[in-house]
Formats: structure tokens, C-alpha cells, sequence
């Protein structure tokens, strides 16, 4: 790998193939998470904001309730009863101070009355600032123009009436502080069922509005208490807040603020929500009149509740807000779109260095398989190599070859294959035994295996199977050889053996039919002629007065031939030893053994002038009887052929013969013509005429024999009269 | 001279006759028991079959045997010879054609005390005859049982 593939245009050509499809993935993915954050935040957020609505309407309602209760328990009250039937003056003060007590218990009351049916107050306390007073009578007021009053008095029994919520005037001006006030009442009646006026509470709403409004800290924006004209008791700006209570603030309404969602808030009665152009609205109504509380005629009536208005409750989060809240969830994403679009940058990056140095290994991988391959295709064996299920994972060319498959035939499918039918399964099972114990071996040691062609042919195989444990696991080498040419090779060996074999008991045969041949001649022919030459004997002892000369000399004859006839057979017999006596190898001392037979000579012809020379220590290896008996012949011959001669000459000894050593017997003797010489070793050939000398013709045969058997040669130079030398090598 | 016999085992009766002669001619006297097979020269030796009641004592002087012999052949008689206590010092003289040597150093082995071969030429076979008396008649002493 080299620095310019690091930086050059392959890195960058595959960081963008790696960095585009994965940017896309991950900008999809961000994408798909923003929407499912995106979703889930909203449908969060318009839960939270029904839940906070929800929450001000609960808050309401139960407060409101709670006014209903006590004006029913109000109306309902025995001292006001007694006050009304007895109209004793102590009655009025018993009610005034049982009015004092209610409003100091319950403290949410500004005022607790009971106003006549004229419209004047008849018994008031005050709640003044936390410390209630009865008023005093010339403090007491008229009020029946008021609309609470005579809405109230117009009442039936069993009905209350809630009036609507607005600020305290007194004596003609806004109190201040605002002092946001509802005013409940319920019209009461005497034993007669007549209508005798009216028990009113001035609740104080400032608490529940304080409660409603701190909902908007949960709100994410801003609670609002509108009034059904839309003017706000609880809104965005506190100088917009109950603008109807004064001559100028008329126009402060939400429909001149917010035009478009209070056309919406306004024309449904029920909850809703939505998404203006304003910011997100949730709204619900707090309806009074559908607010129970227990009668205020008996308690197991329900009260029945007459309404000047209903509220609506908005929680109001402004574009501004929700657009910051949608502008940090996608600014968070796209902040995190972008580190992990740079993140994949430096992963592509180095992905493609990494890509790049691997497709570098790779490429030496697949130049190395090349190789490998190669080497493998040039194998002269088939290869197969399988994984440990027996499955052809590799073949060389040699294998499609030997076996007619070709490659794509046999990938992928078992080994056993290639093998004989007769042979899978127990092969199949032997594979498992090897992979038990992956050594390399020669598979099936002294089994013939066998190979099967497409075809069906079978053929012998030799198969060596190794193993190497790769990250895929243990891959099989099967090395397998076609031993067709091997097998013949074996087997015409095997036929020459067995040929040779039977030679050889041919030839051990003939021996012992050659033994048993020279013991019977041995034995029998020399019987008959011991006979003819005995009785021969015996007739010229007993007999021999009765012949003439001539008589007496052919029995001469006929025992001299049958003498030469036992020595022929003796010769022949001698001949035939040497041919089957196995030679018996040991040192021998020529010299000596010359020496020795040249005594004999001596003494079988004292009388004769002859002179023996025997060189001196000759030392050879050899069979010394056969040796022996090679001696005899050779110096008995130069004896026999030397009679004529005085003094005789003969010698033994050893020479140098081109370049080689060879031993020698020469004599002065009478020689012969070369002419012979080729019959000289043949048995029975004779140069000479048998009465000049003695002789069966068999001694040279036999010597030459002799020679053979050591592995020498012997051959013999001669002129006639000039004497003979024979040599030999050994 | 009578002395004590010799028993001679030859199946050939020219062999027979010529070493009766070769005998006669070196004046050896002893009477000559022929046997013409091996079963024969033991029924003799061991007083059995058509010699039954010959007293086993009464041992040849010498046995000349052949080799080649009919029936029982001569180095399996010279064995049994060799085996029984009556007959193991008998001394026995192989005469015979053969001059393997096979036969010889089996001949030797089993106990022989003597080797002569048969020569084809009938001087030399008298001279062997002559030689044979000479020692185991005249000078050989017989171990006494």
C-alpha cells in the first residue's frame, strides 16, 4: 500500500461511495426521529396543555361548587326560617351573628347577606379585610337595582343564581385593589312558601384566579379567563384584564387581539385546540349552569344553578414560544445531523483507507489464491480439497482431468462423489474417523481404492490426505494419483516374480533330477564295467592257457576300455559336482595349494626330470576344493603334456595381462594349434590323440566351470611344440 | 583260517561273485553270509525272519555293506545297527559304487568305520580286498562284548 492510495483518488472515490449512501441512511434516519420526536413533543405538548385547561376548569368548578353549597345551606338556614315565621327583631341579630360566623369560618366571603324581597338589605356582614363586622343597620343599602338582586328574586325555590364574575364597585368606582368578585344567591321563602327575599354571597375570586393563573408556569405560555365577550379576567396583559369595568378598556377584548382564534374559542362550546397563526390554543368552558350543589331547598335536592355567564379557559402558548420550542428540537437535530454528518466523514474516510488497504490484502489474497491455484493446477495429482463435511470446497485442473467433472460440477457436492457406490458410505464414515484425527497419512493403507470417472469408469488410486485448520474451519487435502500405469507396472512385476519363481523350482527340480542322475550313474553304470573288467580278470586267470595271443589281448581291451569308461563317468560325475556344489567363499592360498598338487605329481612319476615353480604367496577368495580341483587339472594337464620333455617346465603364478592380473600355468610341453583352441574347453574334446596321452577330454571343461562359477575367465595361448600357457582371472 | 563270518550285503551278484573272488584270491577263508537286501543282513544280525533262532551273540567278524540295496537301504541298516546294544560295536565297512559325499559323511555319521569304494578296475578292487582282510580280519581286534 503506498501513500498516494492513502490519499489519492481511490480513498476519496470510495469515502464518497461509502460517505453518500450513508449519509443518506443516517439523514433519513434523523429525519424519521425528528418526526417521531417532532410527533411525540406535540402530541406531549397537546396533552399537557388539555391536562393545564383541564386543571383550571377542575379548580373552578370545585371552588364554585363550594359557593353553591353554602348559599343552599345559606338559604336553607333555621335562623333565617325563625327570622322570617316569628319576624322577632331578636331573630334578625341571631342571623346576623350566625352570618358573622360563616364568614369568619369560611373567609372567602366578602360579604354574607340576606336581602329582603324589596331589594333591601336586611342583615349584612362584612368580611373587611379579614376582620368581619355585622354592619350596622344605618350602614345597610338598597339594592335592588342591582342585576344580581333582581335576577336572584326572580328566582324559583330550588334555583341559585351565579352572577357574573367582575370587580367590587363601590359608591359608584372600581374598588382598589381589584377586588374580582361573584356573587351567589338564592331566593328564600317562609312556611307559607312566600317569597321573602334573598341570601347572597360576594365570593372573592382573586384566590382562584391566582390559582388559574399560576397554571401557566406549567403552561408554557399563558393562561386566559375570558368572559363570554371575550374580555379577559385573566389575560395576557394585566391592564387588558376586566377592561369592561371601565368606560375606555371596552375595545380590550380578544376578538380585537386575537381575531381569528377567538372567532374559533367562541363558536365552540366544548374543549378544543388548535394551531393559529397566533401561537396554540386549548380551550374549554367552565359552564355554571351545569354546576350542582345541594338545594337549597331541601338537601336531598340537587340546586339548580341560573348563570349570567360561562368562562372560557385558554391556555395560549404564542407562535413565538412554540416556534423557539420546535426551532431548539430541530436546531438540536440539526446539530446532531450534522457532528454525525461529519462523524460519517471521518468514518467514510477511514473506512476507505481501511477498504483500500483490505482490497490491497485482498488483491495479494487473490493474486496468492492465484497462485495457489496455479501451483495446485500444475500439480500432476489430483487435488481436492473439502471442508469437514466431506464437501468439495476446492479442485485442480488435474482433478477434471483424471475424474471428466467439471469444476462447478463437483463444488459444493461431497466428496464421495468420486467414489465407487460400493464405497460411500463407508467412506463417508472413515472421513468422519479422520477428522477425528487430522494427521497427514496415506488413506487406506494396503486397501485398493478406487476412483470413479463421470463416465463410470473406475480406475486405482493412491490418496494422501492432509489437513490445515483455517478460519472457515478444517479444509481436507486429498492428494490423489491415478495408479493405473503403476498398478500394470505391479502387477507384470508380480508376474515376473512368480515366472522366476517357477523358474527357480524348475531349476531346483532339474538340479536334484541332475543329482539324482550322477548318484544312479554313480552308483549303476559303474556296476556293469566293474563286472566286465572283474570277469574279464577272472577269465585270464582261470582261463587264459585255453586262449591264444590274440585271444588274450582282446580281453586285454575289452578291460582297458571298460576302465576308461569308469573314468569317463568319474570325469563326468566330477564335472556335474562342480556344476551344482554351491560355492563355498574363503580365503585360499593359491601358492600353497599349487605347491601341493605339484608333490603329488612328483611322486605319481618319481622317476621324471621335471621342475615345478610355484610362485609365492598368492592370495585369493574362492571355493579352495574347487580351486583345488582347477589346480590339479590345469598342472596335471601341463604334467601329462610335458612327459616328452627333460626337463619338464612348468609354472605357476600371476601376471599382468592388459592392465589386468591373471594367474597363469605354463609348461614346455607339446602345445597345441590354436586353430583348436575354441574347442579346447568343451567337454569331451580331446586335441590329442588319447594314445599319445591319457585323458577323457573333460578336465578343461571342467576347470573353465570352475573359473565361471568364480566369476573369472580362462583362456589359453599355445604353439605347437612351444609349450602351452593357460591363464585365468578370478 | 574259519574264523568268524563276514557278512556281506550286496544286492548285485556279479559285485557278489567278484568280491567272493577277491576275497578267495588274498586266501581269506572266512565263511561269507551274503544278504541280498537290508531286511536280509537284519534278519540275520538280529536273528529274526528267515534266520529266527541264530544266536544274536555269535556277531560277524565284519559287515560289509553296500549302500544301494533293495528294500532297506544300507545307510538305514548301518542306523539300526548303530541303535541296538547288541550290534553297536559291530564293525561295519561301507563298500560301495558311490563316492558322493553325501553318502559319505552320512555314512561316517551314522557310525561306519570304514569307506571303500568299488573300483570299476579289478586289480585295484583286489588290492582293496586285500587291504580290507588285512585289517579287520587279521589286525583289527574286535572289541569283546
Amino acid at each position: 500500500m503506498t501513500v498516494q492510495r492513502i490519499f489519492g483518488a481511490t480513498v476519496l472515490r470510495r469515502a464518497v461511495l461509502i460517505f453518500v449512501p450513508l449519509i443518506m441512511i443516517a439523514a433519513s434516519l434523523v429525519y424519521l426521529l425528528y418526526r417521531a420526536q417532532s410527533s411525540a413533543f406535540w402530541s406531549i405538548f397537546q396533552a399537557e396543555q388539555r391536562e393545564i385547561v383541564q386543571l383550571a376548569q377542575q379548580r373552578a368548578v370545585s371552588d364554585l361548587s363550594a359557593i353553591i353549597s353554602d348559599v343552599g345551606y345559606l338559604a336553607r338556614q333555621e335562623s333565617l326560617q325563625q327570622m322570617l315565621n316569628l319576624a322577632r327583631p331578636v331573630d334578625r341579630s341571631r342571623l346576623a351573628a350566625d352570618y358573622l360566623a360563616f364568614a369568619t369560618h369560611k373567609t372567602i366571603y366578602d360579604q354574607v347577606r340576606f336581602i329582603d324581597a324589596d331589594g333591601r338589605e336586611v342583615v349584612r356582614v362584612d368580611w373587611n379585610s379579614g376582620r368581619p363586622r355585622i354592619v350596622p343597620d344605618a350602614e345597610l343599602q338598597e339594592k335592588i337595582d342591582q342585576p344580581y338582586v333582581h335576577e336572584t328574586l326572580r328566582l324559583q325555590a330550588g334555583q341559585l343564581y351565579a352572577s357574573a364574575l367582575d370587580l367590587n364597585v363601590e359608591r359608584g368606582a372600581v374598588e382598589q385593589p381589584h377586588k374580582p368578585t361573584i356573587r351567589v344567591g338564592a331566593p328564600v321563602f317562609d312556611a307559607e312558601a312566600r317569597k321573602r327575599g334573598m341570601v347572597v354571597v360576594s365570593y372573592l375570586a382573586q384566590p382562584l384566579l391566582e390559582r388559574i393563573r399560576t397554571l401557566r408556569s406549567y403552561a408554557r405560555g399563558e393562561m386566559w379567563l375570558l368572559n363570554p365577550q371575550g374580555y379577559w379576567l385573566i389575560g395576557p396583559k394585566a391592564e387588558d384584564e376586566w377592561a369592561f369595568m371601565y368606560p375606555h378598556g371596552k375595545e380590550r377584548t380578544a376578538s380585537r387581539d386575537y381575531p381569528t382564534a377567538w372567532a374559533q374559542i367562541s363558536g365552540n362550546p366544548g374543549q378544543m385546540q388548535f394551531l393559529g397563526p397566533r401561537g396554540y390554543f386549548t380551550s374549554t368552558r367552565v359552564q355554571l349552569n351545569e354546576l350542582r350543589g345541594v338545594s337549597t331547598v331541601a338537601r336531598t335536592q340537587a340546586a339548580r344553578v341560573i348563570a349570567a355567564e360561562s368562562w372560557i379557559l385558554v391556555a395560549h402558548v404564542p407562535a413565538e414560544t412554540l416556534d423557539s420550542e420546535t426551532i431548539a428540537l430541530r436546531s438540536n437535530y440539526v446539530i446532531a445531523s450534522s457532528s454525525m454528518a461529519l462523524l460519517l466523514v471521518f468514518a467514510a474516510w477511514f473506512s476507505a483507507q481501511h477498504w483500500t488497504a483490505r482490497s490491497e490484502g485482498e488483491r495479494a489474497v487473490r493474486s496468492s489464491e492465484a497462485r495457489f491455484r496455479g501451483l495446485l493446477d500444475s500439480a500432476p495429482d489430483a487435488i481436492v480439497i473439502t471442508d469437514r463435511d466431506g464437501r468439495i470446497i476446492f479442485v485442480n485442473g488435474q482433478t477434471e482431468r483424471l475424474f471428466g467433472y467439471r469444476r462447478t460440477d463437483m463444488i459444493d457436492r461431497t466428496v464421495e462423489m468420486l467414489l465407487p457406490e460400493r464405497h460411500r458410505s463407508n467412506h463417508a464414515r472413515h472421513r468422519d474417523g479422520y477428522v477425528g484425527d487430522p494427521k497427514p497419512r496415506p488413506m487406506g493403507v494396503g486397501m485398493d481404492l478406487h476412483g470413479v470417472r463421470r463416465d463410470g469408469t473406475e480406475f486405482p488410486v493412491a490418496i494422501s490426505l492432509s489437513s490445515v485448520e483455517t478460519e472457515q474451519g478444517l479444509a481436507v487435502f486429498a492428494d490423489i494419483r491415478d495408479v493405473t500405469d503403476q498398478r500394470a507396472a505391479e502387477h507384470k512385476m508380480q508376474e515376473l516374480n512368480d515366472r522366476l519363481a517357477r523358474d527357480n523350482a524348475e531349476l531346483e527340480t532339474l538340479n536334484k533330477e541332475l543329482e539324482a542322475f550322477s548318484y544312479s550313474v554313480s552308483h549303476d553304470l559303474r556296476a556293469p564295467l566293474r563286472a566286465v573288467d572283474g570277469f574279464s580278470q577272472a577269465l585270464l586267470e582261470d582261463a587264459g592257457d585255453n586262449l591264444d595271443q590274440t585271444g588274450r589281448q582282446h580281453l586285454t581291451r575289452v578291460r582297458n576300455a571298460a576302465q576308461r569308461m569308469g573314468m569317463l563317468i568319474d570325469d563326468l560325475l566330477k564335472l556335474a559336482r562342480v556344476t551344482r556344489t554351491e560355492l563355498n567363499v574363503e580365503p585360499v592360498d593359491l601358492s600353497a595349494v599349487a605347491q601341493s598338487v605339484a608333490e603329488e605329481l612328483k611322486q605319481s612319476t618319481p622317476s621324471r626330470e621335471a621342475q615345478i615353480e610355484v610362485a609365492p604367496e598368492l592370495h585369493t577368495e574362492g571355493d579352495p576344493r574347487l580351486l583345488r580341483v582347477a589346480l590339479e587339472n590345469l598342472l596335471g594337464n601341463a604334467w601329462k603334456f610335458t612327459a616328452g620333455r627333460s626337463p619338464a617346465r612348468i609354472a605357476f603364478g600371476q601376471e599382468q595381462v592388459d592392465g589386468a592380473s591373471a594367474y597363469f600355468v605354463r609348461d614346455n610341453g607339446v602345445g597345441f594349434d590354436m586353430a583348436y583352441a575354441g574347442k579346447l574347453f568343451g567337454a569331451f574334446q580331446r586335441l590329442h590323440d588319447a594314445r599319445d596321452f591319457a585323458g577323457t577330454g573333460i578336465g578343461l571343461a571342467t576347470v573353465q566351470r570352475i573359473i565361471h562359477k568364480h566369476g573369472g575367465r580362462i583362456w589359453a595361448e599355445s604353439q605347437p611344440d612351444k609349450g602351452a600357457t593357460f591363464r585365468f582371472t578370478l | 583260517m574259519s574264523g568268524k563270518a563276514i557278512l556281506l550285503v550286496e544286492d548285485n551278484p556279479d559285485d557278489e561273485a567278484l568280491t567272493l573272488r577277491a576275497f578267495h584270491k588274498n586266501n581269506i577263508r572266512n565263511n561269507v553270509v551274503v544278504a541280498r537286501d537290508g531286511v536280509e543282513a537284519l534278519d540275520y544280525l538280529f536273528a529274526s525272519g528267515a534266520h529266527q533262532g541264530r544266536d544274536t551273540g555269535d556277531l560277524p567278524q565284519v559287515m560289509l555293506l553296500d549302500l544301494k540295496l533293495p528294500r532297506i537301504d544300507g545307510l538305514e541298516v548301518l542306523r539300526r545297527v548303530r541303535e541296538d546294544a547288541r550290534t553297536r560295536l559291530l564293525p561295519v565297512v561301507i563298500l560301495t559304487s558311490s563316492k558322493e559325499e553325501r553318502d559319505l559323511i552320512e555314512g561316517y555319521r551314522l557310525g561306519c568305520n570304514s569307506y571303500v569304494r568299488k573300483p570299476v578296475n579289478f586289480d585295484e578292487f583286489l588290492e582293496a580286498a586285500r587291504q580290507l582282510g588285512l585289517y579287520w580280519l587279521l589286525l583289527n581286534e574286535s572289541p569283546r562284548a
